[in-house]
């Protein structure tokens, strides 16, 4: 298979937004930083719907070696 | 009289053997004893009864049942001399067990032997990631389990790539496929580049039910060693809940079935989308609550600050009022008078005047030049 693997890790992203909501829940208060996070969340949010909604699950035959069948 | 070379006359007992001997027909039935694998690949054992011994070896590929010291087998096969250290044994083609629920007993043995190993010890199950993104699916690609696992697997997922290692699922040649399937999947990428993303996350061995015979591949100690040696994290669920092979106790992860194990691979979409939802949702309602908290902040700085400057005009105005009655023209007003010398210096005492001195007087409603005539101390 040449193509690469998923370009986005859906697991780290999820993770990450994970985080993001942990850090909003501990109340930290920097106007700045938390304006930041929240783009970050709404853009990880929006990639995650849409690899749900769009990608199929590919199946690939391996053949192995030495087997007839 | 005929002499014969050694290696003649065993060659000629054994095409004597051979052609006396109904290999398919006559079993020779006895207890296994010393059973013992050599290189990975020969098997050897003793028959025995309560009376005679017999020396069994055969390739390991040929050995179809789990054997084990104690079973009591049928061996089907031929009797050969090895001319090279001239010891006569039992060339078996195939051993079947013997006697009533053998093949429990002999799976029983197995799992006694595996679990003294601590093939099946709990505290070394690993978890499978909650999305896996690449799978080594080992099943068979005809049999109904592939299908219903794909087929949960895509109502519930997406994105998934999926290895799919077309094994044999039962008979001879099935134990031998599916252990090197899995060893093949566990093989890293000659590639190093490539080694990282092409590795797969879990391991999936799956088929439908059967009877115990047809299940037997899924005993098999290879299968079972192999699965154990695996890298990747593995599920397995084989036949229906009540059927529980090796396989599937060696495992990190067991599936009561291949549609249970496809619920076990991959999340529900839905329930992520939703999830995904509530997180954002959460986050949104932290980030308006701390803007409340910021915009509150603010405000409170703001009256803090106009409350401050309302003190100052407060305060400067009473100063004003202050200073005002201390003004000498408030005084004047009053009826008083100021007098200064023609500089316009206040003069509050003789010492500064003297006769002929000019001075200004102020009053009420203006001016008044005027010299010193004279200077006297107050009486």
């Amino acid at each position: 298979m040449t193509k690469k693997k998923n370009d986005m890790d859906f697991g780290r992203a999820f993770e990450e937004l994970e985080q993001i909501a942990r850090w909003f829940e501990k109340g930290e208060a920097d106007l700045d930083q938390g304006l930041v996070k929240f783009e970050r969340a709404t853009e990880l949010a929006k990639l995650l719907k849409g690899r749900l909604q769009q990608a199929e699950n590919k199946i690939k035959e391996i053949k192995m070696k030495d087997e007839t069948d | 009289m005929q002499t014969m070379t050694v290696s003649a006359f065993l060659a000629y007992v054994n095409e004597t053997f051979k052609a006396i001997w109904d290999s398919t027909e006559i079993a020779i039935e006895g207890e296994v004893s010393g059973f013992k694998i050599s290189q990975g690949q020969w098997v050897s054992f003793d028959l025995k009864d309560a009376d005679a011994l017999l020396n069994v070896f055969l390739p390991i590929w040929k050995l179809q049942v789990p054997v084990q010291d104690g079973l009591r087998v049928r061996v089907f096969g031929l009797p050969r001399v090895y001319p090279k250290y001239g010891k006569f044994s039992f060339s078996a083609e195939r051993i079947d067990l013997a006697g009533e629920g053998a093949l429990q007993k002999a799976l029983a043995l197995t799992r006694q032997k595996l679990e003294q190993e601590g093939l099946f010890d709990p505290s070394r199950k690993r978890s499978l990631p909650r999305f896996p993104e690449r799978i080594a699916l080992i099943a068979s690609r005809e049999s109904a389990a592939y299908g219903d696992f794909i087929r949960i697997v895509n109502e519930r997922w997406s994105g998934l790539e999926i290895d799919l290692y077309h094994v044999l699922v039962q008979g001879e040649r099935a134990p031998e496929q599916i252990a090197r399937a899995i060893q093949v999947a566990n093989t890293p990428h000659p590639n190093p580049l490539l080694r990282k993303e092409r590795e797969h996350d879990v391991l999936i061995l799956t088929r439908g039910g059967g009877s115990l015979e047809e299940l037997m591949a899924f005993n098999d100690e290879r299968v079972v060693r192999a699965l154990y040696a695996s890298k990747i994290p593995t599920l397995v669920g084989i036949g229906h809940e009540r059927d529980l092979t090796l396989a599937e106790e060696v495992a990190d992860v067991r599936g009561s079935t291949p549609t249970d194990c496809a619920r076990r691979l991959v999340p529900d979409r839905n329930e992520i989308l939703y999830e995904l939802a509530t997180l954002q949702e959460r986050i949104a309602d932290d980030l308006q609550e701390k803007l409340d908290y910021w915009s509150r902040q603010a405000d409170e700085t703001v009256s803090m600050v106009d409350r401050w400057l309302e003190m100052i005009v407060l305060r400067s105005s009473s100063l004003e009022r202050l200073l005002r009655s201390f003004d000498p023209r408030a005084v004047v007003k009053r009826g008083y008078a100021i007098v200064s010398d023609a500089d316009g210096h206040p003069i509050s005492s003789i010492k500064l005047l003297s006769p002929g001195k000019k001075m200004d007087i102020q009053l009420r409603d203006g001016e008044v030049e005027g010299v010193v005539e004279s200077v006297g101390r107050k009486k």
